[in-house]
């Protein structure tokens, strides 16, 4: 472009003497790899962090399972002695009821008593998974 | 160009980190005269220059292949330079006006020689599209279509901005204005 122009020769050597010289500073591209090791060192220490933080988040919601397991449990077994304890406090009372009726005779106790256990199990499956982490 | 094409392989066979070492040496000149065309100061261009490695070795792995290098790669110096340099105004035009007239002065002539320091100031009141094609023309006597790569134009505008910026400058050192 217009290279043999001598109106542009002059203007051309004096141009590319002054910007040839233009370029980085020494030890430019050791700078870029320190900023690069830099970085990914950053990058490694924020990988490790996150990871801290999901273990100690994972700690906490174990022991709060743990917590809940163990809170579970003593309300199933302080309503069950209460039953037991109500049953038993009542017990002659029930006899006579059972005696009165014809419950026995019929045959229908087996029915009834597989039918109480169906209840018991179907109020104890929501809380199967928190039994299990009581558990383990 | 057959350094791109052995860093494109570098890069697509998964060896990026390869690929930048020998990225940074091919493009050092190129991506400090772009940023230094922009922001006309050595000192701003280098740090541009180096965010714009960085930002590279952190996009690497991601370059598809779908534009080629050179211009992936002057797209994104363009983009930080023209950022930088818009966040440069804003900051400086925050105090005073003739802050940032002078210090664009002392950055523009201490950057060389007295006897050049004056055809620089020539270079330095160009219009900005023709400055930047003269410093990318004459930094490593870069063909004109790598020049209009560099600054994302079409070649005939580049060679437009080129002739006026020319005529203008070989007007001055032949009327000897400021030049000698």
């Amino acid at each position: 472009m217009n290279g043999n122009d001598p109106k542009f020769a002059a203007l051309d050597v004096r141009m590319r003497r002054i910007m040839s010289g233009l370029d980085a500073g020494a030890g430019f591209e050791a700078r870029i790899m320190q900023r690069v090791a830099a970085k990914v060192t950053r990058a490694d220490a924020i990988g490790t962090d996150l990871r801290a933080q999901f273990e100690d988040r994972r700690a906490i919601v174990q022991r709060r399972l743990r917590r809940e397991a163990w809170s579970n449990a003593i309300t199933i077994a302080g309503v069950g002695a209460a039953a037991f304890s109500l049953v038993w406090h009542y017990s002659a009372q029930i006899g006579q009821w059972v005696a009165a009726s014809d419950l026995q005779a019929s045959g229908t106790s087996a029915a009834l008593f597989a039918i109480a256990l169906a209840a018991v199990g179907a109020a104890l499956w929501p809380l199967r998974g928190r039994l299990t982490g009581f558990l383990m | 160009m057959p350094a791109d094409d052995a860093i494109v392989q570098l890069i697509q066979t998964g060896r990026a980190e390869e690929a930048f070492e020998r990225l940074v040496p091919a493009y050092r000149r190129r991506v400090f005269g772009l940023a230094y065309s922009v922001l006309r100061d050595r000192g701003a261009a280098e740090d541009l220059a180096q965010e714009v490695f960085v930002k590279l070795w952190q996009a690497l792995p991601r370059y598809d292949g779908r534009a080629r290098l050179s211009t992936w790669i002057y797209a994104i110096t363009r983009n930080a330079a023209v950022s930088a340099l818009r966040g440069r105004r804003h900051s400086i035009s925050m105090s005073d006006p003739a802050v940032f007239e002078e210090a664009e002065n002392r950055s523009a002539t201490t950057d060389f020689g007295p006897e050049d320091a004056a055809l620089w100031r020539q270079v330095d009141r160009l219009p900005e599209k023709q400055r930047q094609a003269v410093i990318l023309y004459y930094q490593d006597e870069r063909p004109v279509d790598e020049v209009a790569e560099m600054m994302g134009l079409p070649v005939n505008t580049v060679k437009t901005h080129l002739h006026r910026a020319r005529a203008s400058l070989a007007d001055a050192l032949g009327a000897g204005k400021e030049l000698s």
